[in-house]
């Protein structure tokens, strides 16, 4: 019987869910640190039932004799790059015995929605564990463009380092403001450097140096820093309260913390600071009692993508993107 | 020892030729149905010369202890559609022990160098038995957008397929120009279709059409109509492909199944069908060996319909689009 796509609807949510949860259930053989409580319907259910409440979300879902077999909700925002469509982690789920082809069809229906929006930037987050969609995806254009990775702190050990003559490792404090936003340009030169050429604004460079400097004796961040000569080498910096246990965080058990941004100083690098910096604040976490470690690069961040994995890092998702050409809204014959 | 990236020049074209029959023979490992001719590093260095001779070429090298290990030689190219940049088959090759991190390096340079010409489409062409390098671009973001595919008629089996009802299947000839030139819209409005959204600008649609239509009296065509009573139903178009410099895909006795069309309106019938069998079964009663053929990966009606008659994915174009904003949103 032929496969009936339709626009996803509030009745659907329960339906949804457990797929959702079916999906996680499955994921979660592959990928053990993924949080168990996602394989409840009910709160599969209530994470699918806030994404149909955001203010932007459409989607659809694939039927068959009935009853529901996949479906891929999304939602969209303006960034300052590209008016931008995201499918999140749980927006979309296939039943285990589907073609892959049935999510490309139900991404053709939600992408060409966006489309007809002026949204031309596509990206969906998919498990690590869903290798087919993964392909599936890549067949139809899709480029991997961010790695979601976790970290199991109970079984990490800590190498013993040396800190380099004359430089300083500590947490940051109050005061440290200059010195945190000292580095923040070091992140976006490498995100707007071949092979991302991510644009940033010339506005939104402010706002980089000082959402940075912010974190300096924020309650929810621990930002490590090097300093050498009162220069700012580097900075790890980890989000202590990342939201456990919130509804729509597929990624994020119990007792996770969130390594949010690193960045050494380019005259500075290889000297091993990164090294340090990382691993006295993955030391730090685990004697504050947390379990794992969620961080996330952009894979075409060649420094990153070749730097985190050495730690142990397991990829858990992927933000897979494509780019349509803007032209499309007036080069076709209707 | 550390890689080392230097521009492309013209004096690394006979290491780099070496490399690409190196290259190829292993490739024809996984894919016997490959010409042999480019084991040969003589004619893999004319491949790799007749690219370097290109007006608006650019490239880099890989060396390791004096060695050449990987090269990228790219062309920039204004389209309808933006300006661009290609590695075609012949335009890389990796030696056997190094990692496709060096191909990555590599493309970061040629990358940028047509992100500075402001050439945002990057398209490479990768070989799909070299999975590693597909794996490590797709890590940098390229996605899948052609598929390049051989079909051997040395193992094919061509079924009996009655024609439809009411359905008339006969070749292209004088007179016809018109009934072909009808075809003209159908595949770039199912490109423009999701989930490929590719724009055809409308200056353009004319010279489709004529394209189209002079098909019927171009003699080394062979075009195949399926009709009803009053129209062209469908076509499928095939042509010699000749050996080439450049050509990876096309050994001697090689077809081309250029084109193939049916009207929305008559889809589900069978019509393509029993053209492209038809197709084959003459294309090999003319001695042809091999039958390549190309299709958009995103466009589903042609990637899942082709796959059916046998053909097997030789190559991919993978494509990268960069935001045009770089050109002014950085820090230089």
């Amino acid at each position: 019987m032929k496969t009936e796509y339709l626009p996803f609807s509030n009745e659907m949510i329960p339906n949804a869910g457990e797929l959702l949860a079916k999906r996680h259930t499955c994921n979660r053989k592959n990928l053990p640190l993924l949080p168990a409580r996602f394989e409840d319907p009910r709160v599969a259910a209530k994470a699918m039932e806030s994404l149909w409440q955001s203010k932007f979300s459409n989607g659809y879902a694939a039927f068959r004799n009935g009853k529901m077999v996949a479906y891929l909700i999304g939602d969209f925002e303006n960034q300052p790059w590209a008016r931008s469509g995201y499918v999140h982690l749980h927006g979309y789920a296939l039943a285990e015995e589907e073609s892959i082809a049935t999510l490309q069809d139900l991404y053709a229906v939600l992408g060409e929605d966006w489309v007809r929006r002026g949204i031309f930037s596509h990206n969906l987050y998919i498990s690590a564990a869903d290798t087919k969609i993964i392909d599936g995806l890549f067949a139809i254009g899709f480029g991997q463009e961010r790695v979601d990775a976790l970290l199991d702190l109970r079984r990490l050990e800590i190498p013993k380092m040396d800190e380099p003559e004359g430089m300083t490792i500590r947490r940051a404090r109050k005061g440290d403001e200059e010195h945190l936003g000292s580095v923040a340009y070091a992140m976006i030169d490498a995100l707007s450097s071949a092979p991302y050429w991510l644009p940033i604004t010339p506005e939104d460079r402010l706002g980089w140096k000082e959402r940075w400097g912010k974190r300096a004796d924020a309650e929810e961040w621990m930002v490590w820093m090097a300093l050498e000569n009162d220069q700012t080498a580097g900075t790890v910096a980890f989000i202590l309260d990342v939201g456990q246990e919130e509804e729509d965080q597929m990624l994020i058990s119990k007792h996770t913390l969130h390594l949010g941004t690193a960045a050494t100083r380019p005259e500075m690098r290889g000297r091993g600071i990164a090294n340090l910096l990382t691993w006295h604040g993955l030391e730090e976490a685990q004697r504050l009692g947390f379990e794992n470690c969620l961080v996330n690069w952009v894979s075409s961040n060649l420094l990153a993508a070749r730097y985190w994995p050495r730690f142990g890092f397991q990829h858990a998702a992927y933000r897979l993107s494509k780019q349509v050409n803007p032209m499309i809204a007036w080069a076709k014959s209707e | 020892m550390k890689a080392e990236y230097i521009p492309f020049t013209n004096e690394m074209i006979p290491q780099a030729g070496e490399l690409l029959a190196e290259r190829h023979m292993r490739n024809r490992q996984t894919l016997p149905s490959l010409p042999m001719r480019f084991e040969d590093p003589q004619i893999a260095i004319k491949a790799v010369e007749a690219l370097w001779q290109k007006k608006l070429k650019s490239g880099y090298a890989a060396f390791r202890a004096g060695k050449l290990i990987a090269y990228l030689i790219g062309e920039t190219s204004t389209d309808p559609w933006g300006r661009g940049g290609s590695v075609y088959l012949p335009g890389y090759a990796l030696a056997r022990e190094e990692s496709p991190a060096i191909v990555q390096d590599l493309y970061a340079l040629l990358g940028e160098n047509w992100v500075q010409k402001g050439c945002f489409n990057h398209y490479l062409y990768i070989s799909s038995a070299d999975s590693n390098i597909l794996n490590a671009l797709f890590d940098l973001g390229f996605g899948k957008e052609r598929v390049d595919a051989l079909l051997d008629f040395a193992s094919l089996q061509i079924p009996d397929v009655e024609e439809p009802n009411g359905i008339t299947v006969r070749q292209a000839g004088k007179g016809d120009n018109a009934l072909v030139g009808s075809f003209s819209d159908v595949i770039f409005r199912a490109l423009a279709e999701a989930p490929y959204w590719h724009p055809t600008v409308p200056e353009d649609w004319d010279e489709l059409r004529e394209g189209w239509s002079e098909l019927p009296d171009e003699k080394e065509w062979a075009v195949w109509m399926a009709l009803d009573e009053t129209e062209a139903l469908g076509t499928v178009g095939f042509r010699p492909e000749e050996e080439a410099d450049t050509q990876m895909l096309a050994g001697p006795h090689t077809v081309y199944l250029s084109v193939g069309a049916t009207k929305p309106q008559a889809r589900g019938r069978g019509v393509s069908t029993i053209l492209t069998w038809h197709g084959l079964e003459q294309a090999r009663k003319a001695g042809f060996e091999v039958c390549y053929s190309n299709w958009i990966s995103p466009n589903l009606l042609a990637s899942r319909f082709w796959p059916r008659f046998g053909f097997r994915d030789v190559a991919y174009r993978v494509a990268k689009k960069v935001s045009p904003m770089i050109a002014w949103a950085r820090n230089e």
